[in-house]
């Protein structure tokens, strides 16, 4: 029995190993040197040579969320949503449980069983040993998934930074959208209420006659452009 | 005490299995196939349908958010804000989540047992083990809900912003009024004269945009071909 519980408990400990090396060399990429280079070749009007650039590395996000950017450069209207995607996607990514930590979980618990198994049948030594081999497996798989997580962090300011270039680039500036990740509950409601307002005097003026634009096209007069919202 | 331990016991297993049921099977919803319907009734301009969809499932969060902004989708003014209103339920109900007394009542009655189980041991080795193995593993596994609903609730908001470019790109194609040309959701503007005269006094790079394929023949016949004639 001791010898089946420690076999299993090696092989999962190898594989949180090997999954833990996988993902640090996934995501081993110098940022700064990536981005330099792509920046440069964004300046220099070379994009096609800039998405080949980040062909290179297909496994690392920040490439990935580069050549979505980069591929559209040109158009306008979807550069801002596409870096909000990408954004998203980076932070799930960051946030999202890794093979590793799954088995390095799997490994804590069949120790812990082990432990007390072994605490029961006077098998304290061995019992110890591999709880000992299951706990260093769980803290590699936890500190690679906190290394990970600081290092998509980090590559969200650099995607902001290329999104800023290309921006430059087509004579544009982002809108601000601070408030689109965590809008407060006030400003939901004010906003509503001026909705609302907006709306009654607008189909007021169009059964009095004196609009016949769209609603859109008022809409986009009342608002402030940078914020998407009404101004307060 | 042997009652009362044991009581515990199933009290916090029985909260324990009513709340992963109502996170698993109430409240959740294959978020991949649902979007992947609602996707391809919108591209259809089969409004209604997607909404029925939606109504298939009440008690789920994204099938109600979903809802909220397909009603906005024959108005455009309407939609960012529609959108901003589901983004602000979705970090809500991660909030809850996170500080729900459910959660807390179950972590508190787990350490209670683990402490009973390992510490006290007032019933003995084997059953107190045995108790704090199931604690453990209860425990673990209420960390591993909360982490993966939190992960699909920032799934949920990707899902759900998707939808508005959807929503947007579906605007755009139906949209034969030039008046209304400039209304995207979330579209860069151009740079304003003080903002370009700010740039041009710091000394940053003048915009560069990739000439039109005519511009660069016009410019290739006047610099190499012209001359040659």
């Amino acid at each position: 029995m001791l010898f089946v519980i420690g076999i299993i408990l090696c092989v999962f400990a190898g594989l949180t190993i090997l999954g833990s090396i996988i993902e640090i060399m996934k995501e081993s990429i110098a940022i700064t040197a990536f981005m330099h280079q792509v920046k440069k070749l964004v300046l220099s009007n070379n994009i096609d040579r800039a998405i080949k650039l980040c062909n290179c590395a297909p496994h690392s996000t920040l490439a990935v969320a580069a050549k979505k950017l980069l591929t559209r450069a040109n158009k306008n209207s979807a550069l801002y949503q596409t870096f909000l995607q990408a954004k998203m996607e980076l932070e799930i990514e960051s946030w999202s449980n890794k093979s590793a930590t799954k088995w390095a979980l799997w490994n804590l618990t069949l120790a812990i069983g082990f432990f007390t198994a072994g605490s029961m049948y006077n098998m304290l030594f061995e019992g110890a040993l591999l709880c000992g081999i299951a706990y260093t497996s769980f803290s590699l798989a936890q500190f690679v998934s906190s290394f990970r997580h600081k290092l998509l962090c980090k590559e969200i300011p650099a995607l902001e930074d290329l999104l800023q270039t290309l921006m430059e680039r087509l004579g544009v500036t982002a809108p601000d959208f601070a408030l689109l990740d965590n809008p407060s509950q006030e400003l939901l409601a004010k906003q509503e209420k001026l909705m609302e307002a907006f709306e009654r005097s607008y189909t007021k003026d169009k059964d009095a006659g004196r609009e016949t634009r769209p609603v859109e096209a008022v809409f986009l007069e009342k608002i402030d452009l940078r914020t998407g919202l009404f101004p307060a | 005490m042997e009652a009362t331990l044991i009581g515990v016991f199933v009290l916090s297993v029985l909260i324990f299995l009513y709340w992963t049921w109502t996170l698993m099977f109430v409240r959740n919803i294959d978020t991949e196939a649902f979007m992947a319907q609602i996707q391809k009734l919108i591209m259809a301009n089969n409004l209604d349908r997607a909404i029925k969809l939606c109504n298939a499932a009440p008690n789920a969060v994204m099938t109600q958010l979903t809802k909220s902004v397909l009603i906005c989708a024959n108005q455009p003014h309407r939609l960012y804000l529609a959108y901003l209103q589901t983004t602000f339920k979705l970090n809500h109900e991660a909030k809850n989540l996170k500080k729900s007394p459910t959660r807390i009542t179950i972590i508190i009655l787990i350490y209670g047992l683990l402490v009973m189980g390992f510490v006290v041991q007032p019933l003995g080795w084997t059953l107190g083990a045995v108790l704090g193995i199931i604690a453990f593993v209860l425990l673990s596994l209420t960390s591993a809900f909360i982490s993966a609903r939190l992960v699909k609730t920032k799934k949920d908001k990707l899902y759900l912003f998707r939808l508005m470019d959807l929503l947007q790109y579906r605007m755009a194609n139906y949209n034969t009024d030039e008046s209304n040309e400039g209304l995207t959701f979330m579209q860069a503007r151009p740079l304003t004269e003080d903002e370009l005269a700010r740039r041009m006094s710091t000394g940053a790079p003048p915009p560069k945009v990739r000439p039109s394929p005519v511009d660069e023949l016009k410019s290739k016949l006047q610099s190499e071909l012209l001359p040659k004639l």
